[in-house]
């Protein structure tokens, strides 16, 4: 890729991932309403108990979202500036990694109290991610190591 | 590390600084520094040839080997 797109494409990137935290907190700080509102629409029964309940879950998933998502804007910007292989980078991705196990837990926790097919499918996804940044991190690590190596072979 | 560079005697010998060195071999004085310091960890055959060759002298006059519990 030459260098005017590779520009445009880490704008892009940077782009989505600022976006995606900025409509995070919208919806986090909209989401007594919009969850009242929602509830009205597609749930029969006893919304008083279940608002609670959902409540709690989603911003305990809105801010472990914001988490990560500031994480992926950490590991792209050392990608930009100098880069990738650096051990912050590699915390970066362990912390991933555990947002991403507690997410599952959050799922696991609601396939129990109000199971959906969604939630199964979201839980899978996330462990699977969790997995996926475990193994990337080890593989960081390495690179770490053998990037350190080669830069003090003279 | 139990090898030692001992390339700023060498070149205290030969009396020549490390810009010129540098420029010599064909390395940067950074790099060269982090020779110099003991502080690479391994170095290229070709990078070490070219320093016997300016320097004129052997690898061993050089390098040298210091057992960790010595130093």
């Amino acid at each position: 890729m030459n260098k005017e797109g590779y520009k445009l494409l880490s704008s892009f990137i940077k782009f989505i991932i600022i976006a995606l935290m900025v409509s995070d907190v919208i919806i986090m700080c909209s989401l007594p309403w919009t969850l009242q509102w929602l509830m009205n629409i597609f749930y029969e029964g006893n919304i008083a108990k279940m608002y609670a309940f959902y409540m709690v879950i989603l911003y305990i998933f809105g801010i472990l979202m914001l988490y990560i998502l500031n994480e992926l804007r950490v590991i792209f910007n050392s990608v930009e500036k100098t880069d990738p292989f650096i051990l912050k980078n590699v915390t970066a991705l362990k912390r991933i990694s555990k947002a991403s196990m507690a997410t599952c837990i959050i799922f696991l926790v609601k396939i129990f109290v109000f199971n959906s097919l969604m939630t199964m499918v979201s839980l899978f996804i996330f462990f699977i991610a969790s997995l996926f940044c475990i193994v990337l991190a080890e593989i960081f690590k390495k690179a770490v190591e053998y990037k350190n190596d080669h830069d003090l072979t003279i | 590390m139990a090898i030692i560079l001992n390339l700023d005697i060498m070149m205290a010998k030969r009396k020549i600084g490390l810009n010129e060195l540098s420029e010599r071999i064909g390395i940067t004085n950074a790099n060269l520094s982090i020779l110099k310091n003991n502080k690479a960890k391994a170095i290229r055959f070709s990078t070490l040839e070219a320093i016997c060759r300016e320097l004129k002298c052997q690898p061993g006059d050089i390098l040298e080997y210091i057992p960790d519990n010595e130093v």
